[in-house]
């Protein structure tokens, strides 16, 4: 043995193990075998379903997860250092800068005008002393650096590390109408809030579970770890969850909890009553009659607002514009129901602007909007 | 050059460019193994094998040696951990354990034997790792020793549904490692 051919050797070795190998490979493996007893014992040893059952469990028990994630924030607290030094050469370009925004701020239009624009990456973040943090826009916030929250301004985010020390505080992150914001958790999970909506969630997590809180509409991408249930809770709902994707939409005034799952197999309750998803699968708890039920879908119909865009197919109106309504901070009025009841297909630009959502609904004569300040009549 | 290495050389060149989706990737493939084969080395009470393991990947990310396939990085890797583990017991009052590592290593194929039973693990856990997802969790969970009623609620699934993967599991292995599992399991 030696480190040359060491690679190659575990090769058919296992192939051997598998029974796969080659005749010439097999003769291979025996001649190493025959060559030393210590060889023999090696095989010997590799062959026993005990070997692989320990080797399995020794592997599970290493927390491959948690390693990523402190890899992750030691990157993190190497750049910041870097970026501290890089800091000073810098400070006249920043105040540079600062007068550009200032400048700028006295040019933006009206309010008028931007009532019906679309919404934007921002929210609030409620730290576990009642302090509030208004994120997005750009917007630096010391007070996050000060809690080890790294932010994004640019792509709009923030981001927990896995801190394996410290206290554990709950944190808030709410975002308003017009308003989105992503979030990564402690242990990787990756969030995102649609309008109106709230997360609450520890800032790393200990015990046997994962567990946070929603209210509204969120997709998540969630860390797998087998030995740490990630659990939601939504409106009395509980999905529990090994690591998977899957989009919740539990907005209180609909009145019941929508689950979509995209991957893996998630765990969906409502009190007593509990089913289990499968990919392509979305089960709705109706928060009235206290039922679970489920059903299959086309999953890009609900998650379409992730990848910024509205994804309809023979949807309502009424549907359609509830959607719409938390997006664009908008009332709707429908002033009959052979409007409401239209049905329409379509896959619209999110980031468009509500007059231009318009015309395209209104293109197929189904019905016609009177736009007046931010009340929307509809007939 | 064949898929597989035009993936390797994908990878590899995403980790010079430290992209963190080609680290995952990295971690998932060699954490538990190095820290596995760190542990063969370390004085299991004084060093953590996680900790050697996170230095050099750590170590690895910032100096982006030159690796050109895979095996350079699996050579790379191999011996930075053991190099690690050895500084660690030199340092350590463990210096008994030290010297009679080292005597080891010098008189016999220790090393060697160790890689080789990292390497071939990691072959034979593909056909773990391709069981189906809920297949496998069920076994995973099996034999972190769970019974049947706490692998049900974990996975929501019903403990005839348990039993069923199980008896899946056990079949499909048994065709994949057909050397390994001539015999029948005893856990499953």
């Amino acid at each position: 043995m030696n480190e040359e051919n060491i690679y190659h050797l575990a090769d058919i070795i296992s192939k051997f193990l598998k029974a796969e190998a080659a005749p010439e490979e097999a003769r291979e493996v025996e001649r190493w075998r025959d060559a030393s007893p210590e060889h023999a014992r090696l095989l010997q040893r590799f062959s026993s379903r005990a070997f692989l059952e320990r080797r399995r469990v020794d592997e599970l028990s290493r927390d491959t997860a948690g390693a990523f994630r402190r890899f992750i924030s030691r990157q993190r607290v190497r750049r910041a250092r870097r970026h501290a030094m890089a800091m000073v050469g810098t400070a006249a370009a920043v105040l540079l800068v600062v007068g550009l925004l200032v400048s700028r701020r006295e040019t933006l239009p009206s309010a008028e005008i931007l009532a019906l624009s679309a919404g934007e990456s921002r929210a609030l973040l409620t730290l576990g002393d009642g302090q509030r943090v208004a994120l997005g826009n750009g917007r630096d916030a010391p007070l996050l650096a000060e809690h080890g929250i790294a932010q994004d301004t640019a792509r709009g985010f923030i981001a927990y590390s896995d801190g394996e020390e410290g206290e554990i505080a709950w944190h808030r992150v709410e975002t308003p109408r017009k308003g989105e914001y992503h979030v990564v958790l402690a242990d990787s999970t990756r969030v995102w809030l649609n309008a109106e909506s709230a997360l609450r969630f520890p800032t790393r997590f200990a015990g046997k579970e994962r567990r946070v809180a929603l209210e509204g509409e969120a997709y998540f991408e969630v860390s797998p770890d087998a030995r740490q249930p990630f659990v939601v809770e939504a409106n009395g709902t509980e999905t529990r969850v090994l690591g998977t994707t899957f989009n919740a939409r539990a907005y209180v005034d609909e009145g019941k909890v929508v689950m979509t799952l995209l991957e893996g197999s998630v765990q969906f309750s409502l009190g007593d009553a509990r089913l289990v998803l499968r990919p392509n699968e979305q089960g709705t708890a109706d928060l009235v009659t206290r039922e679970v039920g489920k059903q299959t879908v086309e999953t890009r119909l609900y998650t379409g607002w992730k990848e910024g865009r509205f994804i309809f197919e023979g949807q309502t109106l009424e549907e359609i514009m509830k959607t719409l309504h938390r997006w664009y901070d908008v009332n709707i009025y429908f002033k009959n129901d052979a409007a409401r009841r239209s049905t329409f297909n379509g896959n619209l630009e999110r980031y468009n602007n509500f007059n231009r959502i318009v015309e395209l609904l209104e293109m197929t004569g189904a019905a016609r909007f009177t736009i007046e300040s931010n009340n929307i009549y509809i007939e | 050059m064949n898929k597989e290495n035009v993936n390797e050389k994908e990878w590899l060149d995403a980790l010079a460019a430290r992209d963190n989706e080609a680290y995952r990737r990295l971690f998932e493939r060699f954490f538990p193994a190095l820290c596995s084969f760190a542990g063969k080395y370390l004085d299991a009470l004084r060093e953590e094998p996680a900790d050697v393991v996170q230095d050099v990947l750590f170590e690895f990310w910032v100096k982006r040696p030159v690796v050109e396939t895979e095996i350079a990085l699996k050579t790379y890797l191999y011996r930075s951990v053991r190099n690690k583990c050895l500084d660690a017991l030199k340092h350590d009052r463990a210096r008994e354990k030290y010297r009679s590592r080292q005597a080891l290593e010098e008189q016999s194929d220790f090393f060697l034997q160790q890689v080789l039973e990292e390497e071939v693990y990691a072959r034979l856990k593909e056909s773990i790792d391709a069981l189906p997802d809920v297949t496998r969790d069920v076994y995973n969970l099996v034999l972190l020793g769970y019974d049947n009623q706490q692998i049900a609620d974990m996975l929501g699934l019903t403990t005839d549904a348990v039993k069923a993967r199980k008896r899946r599991g056990k079949e499909l292995l048994k065709e994949k490692l057909k050397h390994l599992f001539s015999l029948l399991l005893p856990l499953l």
